[in-house]
């Protein structure tokens, strides 16, 4: 999967503009935008391909110009990567990541966050998807506890489910709203 | 990096792929965080897995769920086979609210279970809670013995499908009157109480008696039925007798059986891979598609009554003939039926059902059948020949007035030779007929240039082999 990276100036022939919620503009390469689904249909329905058309700036509202940088950085990484396979996305369980995408990701969870929602808005399925098998990975081998602090859970569970112990509860949980499910639940469906 | 993660806030496709990525017992132990976490599994979790529970007497600690404190309820996935092994779980109401919450959970089934005596009840447990049969279920306990009641219930009414091992000591005086389920591998481990005729009523791949006891006489009895189509799906059968005389096993059938002396092996997909030295093989030789059409022409017999409806015998001289008729043709002939020399062509047969209706003449007693591809529209097409016969049909039991020199079949409603292997019925074979009416290996035809394609079954691994002590 190693790649080169030829390096390329854009020129306006070949790159659109594209404005973050905070009012920067970033000037992408077609050859990048093929990455994301989003943009290369934005791309073709107004055939910014073509050296004869106006390039209006594209406003993306729902990103900063901070996750417009760190996009850019993966799609320069990935520009020479053969296309996303859909099939890979649902089945790949490895938790083995090139040592590039780690360091990537080293980032605290709310910007992991914002990123994925950046990724799924922006339609980036690579990079969607190594994020959540990153977020998958760090849940891994963790105790319930363990994972309550990890994902900001706040616990809903009155009593501990086998012994009756009471576990902390708090009535302020972000969570509120949801449907109660039962301990003993009904035979999955045959 | 101590910023937390909003997972339960992500778009439902994000929420979707993270659950999928993630470990069975990572997914328990976020179900175990709050009540949200739980139902948004429940909710998301959609990739297949082998759900299979184990119970057992080993107390290997792998991981507690948070928060439960009195009793170790620990679950682990199997590194291997990925599946839950719980253990140390004695009570019967810890461990079906353990496997109900799983399987609710991941909407799953259980495929398996191995269980011992203090969780028997698993056996009615399960039936009562899926009507998918179960994958396997493995018994494994030799420090007690089952009653009579409870070694009934787990061969009579456990509904594995694919595997079920006994390895436990049978009750004293145990005796099966039922008929065995079908089960593609058996192992039982006290086998001294399987006669010959539980194991004539058996249908399975992998068949494994230990401490049998089996006689010469009962061995010979079961070689014979097989060679005659019983126990259709064997591959490998192993009767551990003791004292054996080989040549009272092979009564009548020592001039086909031929002694070999290299070191055989055969791969089990269940379970082992013995390795067989000196021996005798005995191959059974028959054609797939006379028993498939004996199947249908035993359902016919019976459909209407006729009684003296033969089987028939897969003759591939009669392939030829087909061909023959088939070089006369352009490219690919119409369907149609060619009487010639006292044999009936049947070309560009579409289907199986035609097939049997083809071939519903009572008197004809033998066929073949051969699948060719010609260069017109590159589609393969059937052809069959049978003998002709003008032979009336006559009514009343299938079976009951075969002509001279033919028996009942064992399936009662077709008419064989007497003591001819190769007429025989076989049971449950009705799959095999994909792979006689659309061969997986085809040939490429030009034209008129026709050549057969496999339609006769010698597979040399469908051999039985008895596994006998040293003492030969």
């Amino acid at each position: 999967m190693s790649c080169e990276e030829p390096t390329t100036s854009p020129t306006p022939e070949n790159n659109i503009t594209v404005v973050s919620s905070d009012g920067k503009e970033f000037l992408l390469d077609l050859k990048l935008t093929e990455q994301s689904e989003t943009l290369a249909r934005l791309i073709s329905n107004f055939e910014y391909d073509r050296t004869d058309v106006k390039k209006d700036p594209v406003p993306l509202g729902n990103i900063t110009s901070a996750q417009m940088q760190k996009i850019i950085e993966w799609l320069q990484h990935h520009r020479y990567y053969p296309k996303w396979e859909q099939n890979d996305i649902h089945y790949s369980t490895s938790f083995t990541f090139e040592t590039w995408v780690e360091e990537y990701l080293n980032i605290p969870n709310n910007e992991m966050f914002e990123l994925l929602n950046a990724a799924n808005y922006l339609n980036i399925p690579r990079l969607f998807s190594t994020i959540c098998r990153i977020m998958a990975s760090r849940i891994t081998g963790k105790s319930a506890e363990q994972i309550r602090t990890v994902l900001n859970i706040k616990t809903d569970v009155k009593n501990d489910v086998y012994t009756g112990i009471p576990i902390q509860e708090d009535s302020s949980s972000s969570e509120d709203g949801m449907s109660e499910i039962s301990l003993s639940p009904s035979p999955p469906p045959i | 990096m101590t910023s937390p993660f909003h997972l339960l806030r992500m778009p439902s496709v994000a929420l979707k792929l993270i659950i999928d990525s993630m470990e069975l017992n990572s997914l328990i132990a976020l179900s175990f965080a709050s009540r949200k976490s739980h139902s948004v599994i429940k909710a998301h979790h959609r990739k297949p897995i082998n759900g299979r529970i184990h119970t057992s007497r080993d107390t290997p600690l792998v991981l507690s769920f948070s928060g439960h404190k009195k009793q170790e309820v620990p679950i682990k996935v199997d590194p291997v086979e990925g599946y839950l092994k719980a253990f140390k779980i004695d009570e019967v109401d810890g461990l079906r609210t353990l496997i109900v919450y799983v399987t609710s959970l991941l909407n799953i089934f259980m495929l398996e279970i191995s269980f011992c005596k203090q969780s028997i009840w698993l056996v009615d447990w399960v039936n009562s809670r899926q009507r998918a049969p179960i994958h396997s279920a493995l018994f494994v306990d030799r420090e007690e013995q089952l009653s009579e009641e409870q070694y009934l219930q787990v061969l009579r009414d456990c509904t594995a499908s694919v595997k079920k091992w006994l390895y436990t000591d049978a009750p004293p005086n145990f005796r099966y009157s039922e008929k065995f389920r079908k089960i593609d591998c058996l192992d039982i481990i006290d086998g001294k109480w399987v006669t010959i005729d539980n194991l004539l009523t058996m249908d399975g791949i992998d068949i494994c008696l230990e401490s049998s006891s089996l006689t010469n006489t009962d061995l010979n009895v079961f070689l014979k039925h097989w060679l005659a189509g019983g126990c259709p799906r064997l591959k490998f059968f192993l009767a551990r007798t003791g004292t054996v005389n080989i040549l009272e096993v092979l009564t009548d059938l020592l001039e086909d059986a031929v002694f070999f002396e290299q070191r055989r092996k055969y791969t089990s997909p269940f379970r082992f891979t013995p390795r067989l030295k000196r021996g005798y093989d005995i191959q059974r030789e028959d054609g797939v598609t006379a028993t498939m059409i004996n199947k249908g022409r035993g359902k016919f017999a019976e459909k209407h009554q006729l009684a003296n409806m033969n089987a028939l015998v897969y003759n591939k001289k009669l392939e030829l003939k087909i061909l023959e008729q088939l070089s006369l043709t352009e490219g690919c002939p119409q369907p149609s039926i060619i009487s010639h020399k006292g044999f009936d062509n049947y070309l560009n047969v579409k289907n199986d059902n035609s097939m049997i209706d083809l071939l519903s003449g009572v008197g004809i007693t033998s066929m073949a059948c051969i699948t060719t591809k010609c260069s017109e529209n590159g589609e393969d097409f059937v052809s069959i020949i049978s003998d002709s016969s003008d032979s009336p049909a006559i009514s009343g039991t299938p079976g009951s007035q075969c002509s001279d020199g033919r028996t009942v079949a064992f399936d009662g409603n077709l008419c064989k030779v007497k003591n001819n292997r190769d007429g025989y019925v076989r049971k449950n074979l009705w799959d095999d007929m994909v792979d006689i009416i659309i061969p997986k290996k085809t040939i490429y035809v030009k034209k008129t240039e026709y050549r057969v394609v496999h339609v006769k079954v010698s597979a040399p691994s469908i051999k039985p082999y008895i596994i006998i002590p040293s003492t030969i």
